[in-house]
């Protein structure tokens, strides 16, 4: 658990974060989202203190981030930034070697580690191993990146602005491929972004700042339908309701009743934001779920997720 | 892997042409030079060069890494104008310039050497240390790396094929510079151009002239080669 308890840092005369107080659980990927000069870095510097707070503490669970070496405590907290910074004079194994080297482990274990997170990030070490950093694409580079902060298996990982650099095709395969480790990896991460359909997407919770200040908390849901002031829901943008029906799957609406009028199939983890399109498309007012056995598993009617987008208030 | 090729071509060439000379000088039956065998020559502009380039490298490389740290910052546009203006000097004024201050003979020429040595070293090693990308150096300290560690593990060896072309720069330059070292006394390959110049004798002029021509092409062929293998890459 990460707690920040009314944390202030300035630059010079400028407040960049002003009394913010936040409370990430454990296991749950907390998004950090607002403008530029908003704050939301600085916010995340402060964790592995790459920037030291003027005013108020930081626990990580429950200890002042300032009773470790700085060092140290970077070691235990994996980070990801949005250069990748990947040492372009080490090979790709060597790179995600680099902090269990720096803890000093055995050859074999790290060896092993490599090999392990290489493959968790979809690129194995057979392969990419031996390459050096401008032998990747920028999407290959930022997954190093990812495995890299990985390697020691931090509880915590804090990503800034990770795949803002990524084109937006590799984006999106980048940001599912990782929505799929956080789920079995389970991390506490602490996720900067300017991205609202990045954020919407992946955050457990949002948090949203604006100049240096924190405007709204909650979890992601209930952000996007109560909105605690007209800055929120003009940053979150009018298709708030459409943002809604992308996190839920069409499989947490399924009827097990045929209706009249079905037209077509949908794979069941289809989000709900899709399978409007698909009724906007088809003209039709329920469509059949199919499981990966491609085997019918319910239906989804229209009414229901209209209803559903209509609803306010039930997270 | 061919400009590797070529450089151990010139280094094995010119090594093999400046030992030849100086270890049969019968090779040369002109030479004549009286008052030292070409070997002792060699050797003591090798001395001269090597020594004032060792100092030259400590002193380059220190300066321009404390110039680069946080605590040295205020110091590098002052540190970065010194060295590009003194660049601008021909090292032969260096070299006379030290006479006044320092005398006669072999101190006020190693003292030029290095002095003059350091410049290139230091403006390389500023320039290298300064082009490692903001994101490389931001990675490293986030993962936990100690400042020391950022330096010696990557700033260091990012830097190489700059620093190493600066010392290259140093030395070379150093070779002809000692060969003027002869004017305040200070022996080596440019006694017998000295002597040669003063007494007309051109078999003197030869002797100097081609040793350390000789002596320049095999040092720098040397460095070629060291840039060459750093061209590959360690795996770590």
């Amino acid at each position: 658990m990460i707690t920040f308890e009314a944390v202030t840092h300035r630059y010079g005369a400028l407040t960049a974060l002003d009394a913010v107080s936040l409370t990430v659980p454990d296991h749950e990927l907390c998004v950090l989202l607002g403008p530029s000069g908003s704050g939301k870095s600085t916010l995340l510097r402060l964790v592995n203190r790459l920037l030291e707070a003027h005013a108020g503490r930081i626990l990580v669970d429950g200890h002042d981030v300032r009773s470790y070496r700085a060092e140290v405590l970077r070691r235990s907290i994996g980070y990801v930034i949005q250069n990748v910074g990947l040492f372009p004079h080490w090979k790709v194994a060597a790179n995600v070697a680099t902090v269990p080297r720096l803890l000093g482990w055995e050859r074999s274990r790290i060896h092993a580690r490599v090999a392990e997170v290489l493959d968790l990030v979809g690129l194995p070490a057979r392969t990419y191993g031996g390459r050096y950093h401008h032998e990747l694409s920028g999407g290959e580079a930022q997954r190093v990146g990812v495995a890299r902060a990985l390697a020691p298996d931090p509880p915590i990982l804090l990503m800034d602005e990770p795949f803002s650099a990524v084109d937006p095709l590799g984006r999106q395969r980048i940001q599912g491929e990782f929505l799929e480790i956080q789920r079995r990896l389970k991390k506490t991460v602490v996720f900067v972004t300017h991205d609202v359909d990045e954020a919407v997407r992946l955050g457990d919770r949002i948090a949203l700042l604006k100049d240096g200040r924190l405007v709204q908390h909650d979890r992601t849901e209930v952000l996007l339908e109560r909105p605690a002031t007209p800055f929120v829901a003009e940053f979150l943008g009018r298709d708030r309701a459409l943002k809604r029906l992308s996190r839920v799957q069409a499989s947490a609406l399924a009827r097990t009743t045929a209706p009249a009028g079905v037209a077509g199939d949908l794979p069941e983890t289809t989000d709900l934001r899709l399978a409007l399109a698909h009724f906007l498309e088809s003209g039709t007012d329920a469509v059949a779920l199919k499981d990966g056995q491609d085997s019918i598993t319910g239906w989804l009617h229209r009414q229901d997720l209209e209803a559903l987008a209509r609803s306010r208030g039930q997270a | 892997m061919k400009a590797a090729g070529w450089s151990w071509l010139a280094l094995v060439g010119f090594s093999s042409a400046l030992a030849a000379l100086t270890l049969a000088p019968s090779l040369w039956p002109w030479v004549t030079y009286p008052r030292a065998t070409p070997l002792e020559l060699l050797g003591e502009h090798l001395a001269l060069v090597g020594l004032s380039t060792l100092a030259a490298v400590g002193a380059g490389l220190g300066l321009a890494i404390a110039v680069t740290r946080p605590a040295g910052r205020a110091f590098l546009p002052l540190a970065r104008t010194l060295a590009s203006v003194g660049q601008t000097f021909p090292p032969a004024a260096v070299l006379i310039l030290m006479v006044p201050a320092l005398g006669f003979g072999r101190g006020p020429a190693w003292a030029a050497l290095a002095l003059y040595g350091v410049l290139p070293v230091f403006a390389n090693t500023v320039e290298a240390l300064l082009a490692v990308p903001a994101a490389v150096r931001e990675a490293a300290r986030g993962l936990g790396f100690r400042p020391a560690q950022i330096l010696w593990r990557v700033e260091l060896p990012l830097s190489r094929p700059l620093i190493l072309a600066g010392i290259r720069t140093s030395t070379v330059v150093n070779v002809g510079t000692a060969a003027i070292g002869a004017t305040v006394g200070a022996g080596g390959l440019g006694a017998p151009i000295l002597s040669g110049l003063v007494t007309q004798n051109n078999g003197y002029l030869a002797e100097g002239a081609i040793l350390a021509g000789l002596l320049a092409l095999t040092l720098d062929a040397g460095f070629g080669v060291l840039g060459a293998a750093g061209d590959l890459r360690g795996s770590r």
